[in-house]
């Protein structure tokens, strides 16, 4: 194919899901074929010469981070956040009214005492995170274009998982102790008081809930004895896991899939139920990929910087959230 | 901040005077008249106070912001020297102000007398001090509390 319909090809492709293609080993069609052997034909190169006139690499992650963070969906936080993509020099206010008039019994012809609406301003907390790493130039050579779609895909997931942890850490702050939308349960596993709480709280805002925790929970939840019936057996038996709880869709976390430091995806011994819409996120600027090459050293060093998001919850104590503590 | 809960209407608020320290909206303050300035009494009294009030008017960078909470910083704060409104009240009407100390505030001391510090905050009366401002309990308004105050027509002690 000529030089154009190349290009054109690349331009049109979802770097990001043809990364993760190459990775899973999953079936190209064919322009995928002919723009993966373009991009491998490249970074080979890279890797012989070690110069990269165009800044290729760095064009290409940026493109896949871009596509997956900004563009793809991302389940639980699209369900509980409003999202959108704010500019670099831009930001944000959540403004939230509680009614909080008052009325009360009166004689004809008199006064009663005023009372107020007042609108209460929840500003964002803002996160830049940032993840770098280096390609040697034998590894580009021998590997060019799997390398590069290697790191893609792992760096947009690094990001994407520490963006859900924080947000689910500062969910799990905002909720102390003795609060009504808080219960301590006093043991390692869900009982059906605890559960019944969770979903009595969670319905009652009468949106859409979901509850969301690590995986063990939510398995301990499905096998709460008492109110099971034979659809719900023959479902736990074919898939394991039971989709709902008392209406509410139920999302498990897996516990055995660490982040990049060995951490957990989300807060240990908790279980959150969410009603509705929480709060308000959104991504600043844009995200930048800059590469430096060290021909002294044959390698790239890759950063991938300007990760900017920021959230704000509606309320302070994060009211449509019920957080139950295990021990 | 400094809401007011029953007034009569049509009352005058005195807005040519300054403040001398810095103050906030709802605290209680005296009128110097050899200096022409609200200042903070020079001890625990409940007599001739005033309490301040700002009208809510955005300036700055803040005149781009269309939606403001009441109880933004810079519609309850007075910089030393800056004009402020002083309100007084007269007997029957209730006011409610965030100025003052919450552990004394609490549902036990409803209708105890109140006075003003030397900080212009509200306070439980000392046992000497007469005041005919009296402590109706707290009250929410959106994520903040207020202490309810009732004027009484005589001034009286704690016992």
């Amino acid at each position: 194919m000529a030089e154009f319909d190349i290009a054109e090809a690349i331009r049109n492709t979802n770097m990001y899901e043809l990364a993760c293609k190459t990775i899973d080993k999953v079936e190209l069609d064919e322009t995928e074929k002919l723009v993966t052997a373009e991009l491998d034909q490249k970074f080979k190169d890279i890797g012989k010469t070690g110069y990269d006139k165009d800044r290729e690499i760095a064009a290409f992650i940026q493109k896949a981070v871009n596509e997956e963070l900004y563009n793809a969906p991302d389940e639980i936080l699209d369900r509980i956040f409003d999202r959108d993509t704010i500019t670099a020099a831009d930001d944000f206010e959540l403004v939230n009214a509680k009614n909080t008039l008052v009325t009360y019994e009166a004689a004809q012809g008199g006064n009663v005492p005023k009372s107020y609406i007042d609108l209460s301003v929840c500003t964002p907390k803002w996160k830049n995170r940032q993840v770098e790493t280096e390609i040697k130039y034998a590894d580009l050579e021998k590997n060019g274009w799997k390398t590069v779609a290697k790191i893609t895909e792992y760096a947009v997931t690094a990001l994407k998982n520490d963006m859900f942890t924080d947000i689910f850490n500062d969910i799990d702050g905002a909720i102390s102790s003795g609060a009504g939308n808080y219960l301590a349960v006093g043991a390692a596993a869900m009982s059906q008081t605890a559960a019944d709480s969770l979903a009595l709280y969670t319905n009652d805002w009468g949106e859409d809930p979901i509850i969301v925790g690590y995986a063990k929970y939510i398995q301990q939840m499905n096998k709460l004895t008492g109110h099971e019936s034979n659809a719900m057996k023959d479902e736990l038996y074919r898939t394991g896991r039971l989709p709902v709880f008392d209406g509410i869709p139920l999302y498990p976390i897996s516990g055995v899939r660490k982040k990049g430091d060995g951490t957990g995806l989300f807060v240990d011994k908790r279980v959150f139920g969410v009603a509705g819409k929480i709060g308000h996120l959104s991504m600043k600027g844009d995200v930048k990929t800059y590469e430096t090459e060290n021909n002294n050293l044959e390698k790239i060093d890759i950063k991938v910087a300007n990760f900017n998001y920021g959230w704000a919850l509606n309320s302070a104590t994060a009211d449509k959230v019920y957080k139950v503590v295990l021990s | 901040m400094l809401r007011t809960i029953i007034e009569n209407g049509g009352k005058a608020g005195k807005a040519n005077v300054k403040v001398t320290a810095a103050s906030k909206t709802g605290m209680g303050v005296v009128y110097d008249v050899a200096t022409g300035k609200y200042k903070f009494p020079a001890a625990e009294t409940a007599a001739d106070i005033y309490f301040l009030d700002k009208s809510p008017v955005a300036t700055g960078i803040d005149a781009a912001r269309t939606n403001t909470s009441d109880y933004q910083t810079s519609f309850n704060t007075f910089a030393a020297g800056e004009l402020a409104i002083g309100k007084v009240f007269a007997p029957g009407e209730e006011f409610a102000t965030d100025q003052y100390d919450a552990d004394t505030f609490i549902s036990t001391a409803k209708g105890k007398r109140v006075s003003i510090g030397t900080d212009g905050a509200l306070d439980i009366a000392a046992s000497t001090v007469a005041s005919p401002y009296i402590f109706l309990g707290t009250m929410t308004d959106g994520s903040h509390t207020l202490a309810r105050i009732l004027v009484a027509d005589t001034a009286a002690k704690n016992s």
